[in-house]
C-alpha cells in the first residue's frame, strides 16, 4: 500500500506539473511555438532548442509546452462541462424517480447505443472542427455514462436510513439532495471523473490528429503528432516527444484512478467503473 | 428454462426502442448540421455556381421542405426498407458503400478481439495464479503502462520498429493478411490489458467466497479451483468490456484505418465528414449504432449464460 501511495504521489505531481507548464507556458516556453525557421528544420537538440525543431523548424519543446496548455485545459473544462451536465440529469433522475426517471434512462439508453469516438466524430462532423464544437461533441457524447452512475448511485443512497431521518426532521428535497446525497455520491465518482479527464484528452488528441479538433494557429499533442507524421522517420522526437507526453499523461492518470479505487474499495459501480 | 426464455425475450424487447431511438437520434443529428445540403450538392462542381432556382428545385427533390416529422418517417421507412439514402456527393448509396468496406473492418475487429480475448484470458488466469508474485507485480507495472500508451502513438511506434527498421511488415493497404498485424495490435493492446486486470481483480474477488473455500476443503488445486469453479463467474464485467470495445471498432477504428490507410467503415466516416456529406454521416452513426447495440445484446446474453444469477434473478 505504501508503495502505491508513493505512485499516487508521484502521479499527481506529473498531473499538477502539466497543468502548471500550461497555465504558465507564456513564462516557460523558450520560443514562440509558431516561430518558423527553415533554415533550422528537423534540427537536433541544441543549447537553444532543447528538444530540437520540428520540420518547420519550430522549436519542439515549446510546441509541447502550448500544445499541453491545449490538450491538458480542453480535457479538463471539458470534463467539468460533462459532470456538470451528467451528474444534474442522473441527480434529477435518481431523486425523482417513476417515469421521469424511467424517460430519462431510456433516452441514456440510446445516447449510450452509439460508440463514443463514432458519436464525437459525428458531431464534430456537423458542426465543423474547432475547440467549440470539439467541447459540444465531447459533452453530448458522453453525458449519458455519467448521467446513469449517478443516477444508481442516488438511488442507492436514497435508501439509507439518514435520508428518512432527514425527511422526518422536515428537510426539503433539495436540502436532502444538497447536503446529503451529493456529498456521498461524490467521493465514489472521484474515479469516474480522473479515469474521464485521461480518456478526454485521448480524444482530443485523437480529432486534432485527425484534423476535426483544433486548426492552426492553436496547436496540441495531436496535431503535433499529425505534423510528425512525414518526418519521424528523419528526426524521431518530432513524433515521440508529444507520443511521450500523451502517454505519461495518461499513465498519472491511471495510477491516481488506481489508487483511488483501492482507497474507495467499494464494490459499486463508480469505483468498478474503468 | 422458462425464466431464461422471458429474460431473453425482455432483453429483446428492450432493444427495440434503443434502436428506434439511435434512428431518432442519427436523423436529428442530420437535422442539425450546418449549411444547406442542397447548396452543398449543387455547388459540388467547383467551377459552377448554381442558380436560386436549381437550389430551390434540389431542395424540393430531397424533400428538404417538408415538416421534420414527415421527413423523418420518409427516412426512417427508407431505413427499414435497407435504404439509408445516397450520398449527397457521388449519388452512391450508403449502405451499399458501407457493406462494400465492412470487410476489412470487420476483419480488423474479430482479429482485435480475439487478440483481447486470448490475452486477456491467459493474462488474467496467469496472474491470479501467481498473486503478489513477481510475475504478477511486473506484470501489473507493464499493463498500467501499456494501457496509457494511446492507440494512435502504438501504432506509429510499432510502424517505425516493425516496418522502418526491421523491414518484416508493410506499412499501409489492406491485401494480404501481414497487412492487418499491426492495425489489429495498435487497437487491441490497450483493450487487452484492461481485460487482464478486470479478470484478474475479478478472480482475486471470487477467491474470498465461500464456494471456493469448499473447493479447497475438498482438496483442489489453486489452479483447478480458477479453471474450474471461479473464472466462470469472474468472467462477466470482462465479458462486457471486450463487447463494448467490439462494438466500438465494428464502428471503425477511424485513427488506425486512417494511419495504415485500410480502406473501412472509419475512413468512410472520415472522407463523408471532410465533405459534409450528411447523409453518409447519418448512415454511419446509424449502422455503428446498431452494430454496437446488437453487441452489447449478445454480450449480455452471454453473460447471463455464465451467470446465471444474472437471468433468473429477474
Amino acid at each position: 500500500m505504501k508503495k502505491k501511495r508513493v505512485m499516487f504521489i508521484l502521479a499527481l505531481a506529473v498531473l499538477l506539473a502539466f497543468l502548471f507548464v500550461g497555465v504558465a507556458a507564456d513564462l516557460i516556453a523558450p520560443w514562440d511555438p509558431n516561430a518558423v525557421d527553415m533554415a533550422n528544420s528537423l534540427a537536433g537538440p541544441s543549447r537553444a532548442h532543447w528538444l530540437g525543431t520540428d520540420h518547420l523548424g519550430r522549436d519542439l519543446l515549446s510546441r509541447l509546452i502550448y500544445g499541453s496548455r491545449s490538450s491538458v485545459f480542453i480535457a479538463f473544462f471539458a470534463t467539468g462541462c460533462t459532470l456538470l451536465v451528467g451528474m444534474t440529469i442522473g441527480l434529477v433522475s435518481g431523486w425523482l424517480g417513476g417515469w421521469p426517471d424511467q424517460l430519462i434512462q431510456s433516452v441514456v439508453n440510446i445516447f449510450q447505443g452509439i460508440p463514443s469516438t463514432a458519436f464525437v466524430v459525428a458531431v464534430l462532423g456537423l458542426l465543423g472542427p474547432g475547440m467549440r464544437s470539439l467541447l459540444i461533441a465531447i459533452v453530448v457524447s458522453s453525458w449519458a455514462g455519467f448521467s446513469r452512475i449517478v443516477r444508481n448511485q442516488v438511488l442507492e443512497v436514497r435508501e439509507q436510513h439518514y435520508i428518512e431521518g432527514a425527511r422526518a426532521m422536515g428537510a426539503g428535497g433539495l436540502y436532502i439532495v444538497r447536503r446529503h446525497i451529493l456529498p456521498n455520491i461524490l467521493l465514489p465518482l472521484l474515479v469516474l471523473i480522473a479515469t474521464r479527464i485521461g480518456s478526454t484528452v485521448l480524444t482530443v488528441a485523437a480529432m486534432s490528429y485527425l484534423g476535426l479538433g483544433l486548426r492552426a494557429p492553436a496547436s496540441d499533442w495531436g496535431i503535433m503528432i499529425n505534423d510528425a507524421k512525414l518526418y519521424y522517420i528523419r528526426y524521431f522526437p518530432v513524433l515521440l516527444a508529444p507520443a511521450a507526453c500523451l502517454t505519461l499523461f495518461c499513465l498519472s492518470i491511471n495510477l491516481i484512478a488506481d489508487y483511488l479505487r483501492d482507497r474507495l474499495d467499494h464494490d459499486d459501480g463508480a469505483a468498478r467503473m474503468l | 428454462m422458462n425464466q431464461t426464455l422471458r429474460y431473453i425475450g425482455k432483453k429483446l424487447l428492450w432493444t427495440i426502442p434503443i434502436l428506434l431511438g439511435i434512428t431518432l437520434l442519427a436523423f436529428a443529428l442530420g437535422l442539425i448540421a450546418r449549411g444547406d445540403p442542397a447548396v452543398n450538392r449543387a455547388s459540388a462542381d467547383p467551377d459552377y455556381i448554381p442558380t436560386e432556382e436549381e437550389i430551390q428545385a434540389l431542395r424540393e427533390e430531397l424533400g428538404l421542405d417538408d415538416p421534420v416529422l414527415i421527413q423523418y418517417g420518409r427516412w426512417l421507412g427508407g431505413v427499414l426498407r435497407g435504404d439509408l439514402g445516397r450520398s449527397l456527393i457521388d449519388d452512391k448509396p450508403v449502405l451499399d458503400e458501407l457493406l462494400r468496406l465492412l470487410p476489412n473492418t470487420l476483419l480488423l475487429s474479430v482479429l482485435a478481439l480475439a487478440v483481447i480475448a486470448a490475452a486477456g484470458l491467459l493474462g488474467g488466469i496467469c496472474l491470479s495464479l501467481f498473486r503478489d508474485s513477481f510475475l504478477d507485480v511486473a506484470g501489473r507495472v507493464v499493463l498500467v503502462f501499456l494501457m496509457s500508451v494511446p492507440g494512435f502513438c502504438m501504432a506509429y511506434f510499432m510502424i517505425w520498429l516493425f516496418a522502418q527498421k526491421l523491414r518484416v511488415l508493410p506499412t499501409s493497404g489492406a491485401d494480404g493478411p501481414e497487412n492487418f498485424i499491426m492495425p489489429c495490435l495498435a487497437v487491441a493492446i490497450g483493450s487487452a490489458c484492461v481485460v487482464i486486470r478486470l479478470l484478474r481483480s475479478s478472480i482475486l474477488g471470487e477467491m474470498g467466497k465461500n464456494y471456493v473455500l469448499t473447493a479447497q476443503a475438498k482438496g483442489l488445486r489453486r489452479g483447478q479451483i480458477i479453471l474450474r469453479h471461479v473464472l466462470r463467474n469472474a468472467l462477466t464485467p470482462s465479458v462486457t468490456y471486450a463487447a463494448n470495445a467490439f462494438g466500438g471498432l465494428l464502428g471503425g477504428s477511424m485513427i488506425t484505418e486512417s494511419v495504415f490507410s485500410i480502406p473501412g467503415i472509419g475512413s468512410y466516416a472520415l472522407t463523408a465528414i471532410s465533405k459534409r456529406d450528411y447523409t453518409a454521416i447519418q448512415g454511419y452513426v446509424l449502422f455503428t449504432g446498431f452494430a454496437f447495440v446488437l453487441v452489447c445484446l449478445l454480450a449480455d446474453l452471454i453473460c447471463a449464460w455464465l451467470n446465471p444469477k444474472i437471468r433468473l434473478g429477474g
